[in-house]
């Protein structure tokens, strides 16, 4: 393991320095559901997924796991490169960036969204699941929930096809980050499934967003009503 | 030699998948597909022969648990496989001919169907919840493409729909998952082990009731999407409509019941912690909004293939209200439903398909008096609709009774008055329906530009459909030991959560 990052992270106030990182995944999310550029929600991810990995990593250091460097690496890779590489590449071939007609207005929906986080965060701590809940950092358990609904909120406001695939990658986020809180992480075997999971989704629903851009010459979903009754 | 046999029947999907790549004839690779899935079928009835003389088996550092209930799963995953395969011997070679030239995408329809039997393998065996998940999703993903398989407007964008509703509700059950795993941390169960399901049954006492409550609710909520249960279920009849023939059984038949197998699962688990009204309770409940809208749907319905995955809603939601009855007898009529149902609907879509290729329509309205255009197709359509909707002599009706008779004795009186009601409404639907279909009036509209196209019925076409009407039909009069065994064993283990 790499020990001068080792030590780093033991010698530093490990809480203070999770605590950035989650500040750092809900203001993403939130920037996320106010940006009209596929591009950059697309780079937005990779830093929110960047900040969940090192959290996770930090964790692990403070919890003695010897395996946490090889784990966060393979994920780093799948999450914070593959993933990105396969939107970007998808993004290239429809040749759409720009999402204006949305259900709500961005900054609107950006508003909402720090509301209801507002609200999490008010919420949460009272009913009293955070005492029993292992807390890695203050607010990890809120901001997991908040970042699962942002996610949500994303799939059902937006109209483009691959904007929906990143608003599911977002809640997808989000309960990683519900993971990491309650139980560190989940067995190895089922990590990784997951992670593949996440890959072969990515390849298979980019194939799908080409499809329809094919078909119906938009990826607007709204078009899509063939289907009836 | 046991572990020897299930490697082997993972392998046979991966095998199959390889050989189908090779040959250049239309009808090799089918025969070739065939085989092999007979073979696994062949291995399954040994596996199951293994379960039940042993009770229940673990591998592979209890990676894999078998016992009753996945040997049920195996069985019937292998057998309707079989059955698809044989079909789409005679059915996809017609499609090449008359849609798709090019033979590359016939091999990649072979391919797809072995890894979506192989997911669904995977899901029916394995210990780990987690890993349960993950093959759920990987079912997902690989059914995406064969029920897109035809690449038009409609058939795409049913697939979106069903990638993204089941996604979405999987990463539900994942939620659920991880509320489970957390309340089994939490009581200082083993971390290595938690998720694995013959663990979890051991420990199940000491969980947190409330915490597992919510995580049963999550997990209902996402497999339940898969299992296509109301008001989850709109990608259901899309995905089953736009889909090949061969794929649509293959969906309504086996996908179906494992997102059934996967709430089965978790909810032995939650019985056993909370005690035994409140996930069965749900179940219920979700069974019989299932069957009631599916009714109002069959009545209304023009397309023969939306008509038969609303039929499969109502059959979702039979088998529901069977686990939600939670009485030993209307549990075991639900497993059996599981076992009938998946051998009607494959009947009567593949008869659906032969008709489709025959009056190219999927329209009702033009359907009618099949039975004097198509003899053998129309009298099978005939008979398969009457078992569908639930008439006497075969199989379905004895498995529906079953759970009546549980409902009743377990006094759930206003569910199963609803749940007769229910049925009666989707009687009537379907055998006028089906009576149109068949003994209606001809239209004469489209009568020359039928007599003109050729369809004759082929062998595989024969065989795959008389191998289900037979086995209704039989399990409707007598039912072979080994399966009684079966079925009675994979009560018995889904009864465990209710001795509290």
């Amino acid at each position: 393991m790499n020990v001068t990052l080792t030590q780093f992270i033991l010698d530093h106030n490990h809480e203070s320095l999770s605590s950035y990182l989650v500040g750092v995944v809900l203001l993403v999310s939130i920037l996320m559901s106010g940006c009209h550029r596929i591009e950059t929600m697309i780079r937005f991810f990779a830093i929110q997924s960047l900040s969940l990995i090192l959290i996770m990593f930090i964790a692990g250091v403070v919890n003695h796991n010897p395996h946490i460097l090889i784990i966060s690496t393979i994920i780093f890779v799948g999450k914070c490169i593959l993933i990105p590489t396969i939107l970007m590449f998808v993004l290239k071939q429809i040749q759409i960036n720009r999402e204006i007609e949305t259900y709500v207005a961005l900054p609107v929906s950006m508003l909402l969204n720090c509301t209801l986080t507002a609200l999490i965060f008010a919420i949460i701590p009272n009913i009293g699941i955070e005492k029993e809940l292992h807390v890695l950092s203050s607010g990890l358990l809120s901001t997991s929930i908040s970042v699962i609904l942002i996610g949500l909120f994303i799939m059902m406001t937006r109209k483009k096809a691959l904007v929906q695939i990143i608003g599911l990658y977002v809640m997808e986020n989000g309960i990683f980050a519900l993971t990491i809180d309650t139980i560190f992480e989940m067995p190895n075997v089922v990590e990784m499934g997951i992670l593949l999971d996440l890959l072969i989704g990515a390849l298979v629903m980019g194939v799908w967003v080409y499809r329809i851009r094919q078909s119906f010459e938009t990826i607007n979903v709204e078009e899509l009503t063939k289907l009836r009754g | 030699m046991d572990i020897n046999k299930i490697l082997l029947l993972y392998s046979i999907p991966a095998l199959a998948g390889f050989s189908v790549l090779l040959p250049k004839n239309k009808k090799i690779i089918g025969l070739l597909q065939a085989s092999w899935m007979v073979f696994s079928f062949i291995l399954a009835l040994f596996i199951v022969k293994d379960i039940l003389s042993f009770g229940f088996m673990s591998m592979f550092n209890n990676s894999i648990y078998l016992d009753a209930l996945s040997g049920l799963m195996i069985f019937l995953v292998t057998l309707v496989g079989t059955i698809v395969s044989i079909y789409s011997i005679s059915y996809m070679t017609n499609e090449v001919e008359e849609k798709i030239q090019n033979i590359w995408k016939l091999k990649g329809y072979y391919l797809l169907l072995n890894a979506f039997v192989f997911s669904m393998l995977l899901t029916v065996t394995v210990n780990s919840m987690g890993v349960l998940w993950i093959a759920i999703e990987l079912s997902t993903l690989a059914s995406a493409f064969l029920v897109g398989y035809y690449n038009r407007e409609a058939p795409v964008e049913a697939a979106w729909k069903y990638i993204i509703l089941c996604t979405v509700g999987i990463a539900f059950a994942m939620i659920g998952i991880i509320l489970a795993y957390y309340a089994v941390t939490h009581v200082g169960g083993m971390k290595s082990l938690g998720l694995n399901w013959d663990y979890l049954v051991t420990i199940a006492h000491k969980l947190d009731p409330d915490l597992m409550k919510v995580a049963f609710v999550f997990i209902l909520i996402g497999f339940g999407t898969k299992a296509g249960l109301a008001p989850m279920h709109s990608w259901l009849p899309d995905a089953h409509s736009e889909a090949p023939t061969p794929v649509s059984a293959l969906l309504s038949g086996v996908l179906i019941k494992c997102g059934i197998y996967g709430i089965l699962r978790f909810a032995i688990i939650t019985n056993l912690s909370v005690g035994n009204d409140f996930s069965n309770k749900l179940i219920l409940f979700f069974g019989l909004l299932s069957i009631g809208i599916s009714g109002i749907f069959i009545i209304t319905q023009k397309n023969i293939k939306r008509l038969l995955a609303y039929s499969s809603l109502e059959h979702i939601g039979i088998i529901a209200c069977g686990i939600g009855f939670a009485n030993p007898l209307a549990i075991f009529g639900a497993l059996f439903h599981m076992v009938n149902h998946a051998m009607v609907k494959s009947l009567m879509f593949f008869t659906s398909g032969n008709l489709a290729l025959k009056f190219h329509t999927k329209d009702m309205e033009h359907l009618k008096g099949t039975i004097q255009v198509m003899p053998v197709s129309g009298t099978i359509l005939l008979i398969g609709g009457l078992a569908l909707a639930g008439s006497p002599p075969f199989s379905i009706f004895i498995s529906e009774f079953y759970i009546l008779s549980g409902g009743i004795e377990g006094n759930y009186w206003v569910a199963s008055i609803l749940f007769l009601l229910f049925l009666l409404i989707v009687f009537g639907g379907l055998s006028y329906h089906f009576l149109q279909m068949t003994i209606g009036p001809l239209n004469n509209n489209v009568d020359s530009n039928i007599s003109s196209t050729k369809y004759k019925m082929s062998k595989s076409g024969v065989v795959s459909m008389l191998l289900p009407l037979v086995l209704i039909s039989i399990l409707g009069i007598w039912m072979p030991a080994p399966l009684l065994k079966l079925l009675n064993e994979a009560t018995k283990i889904v009864t465990r959560g209710h001795m509290i």
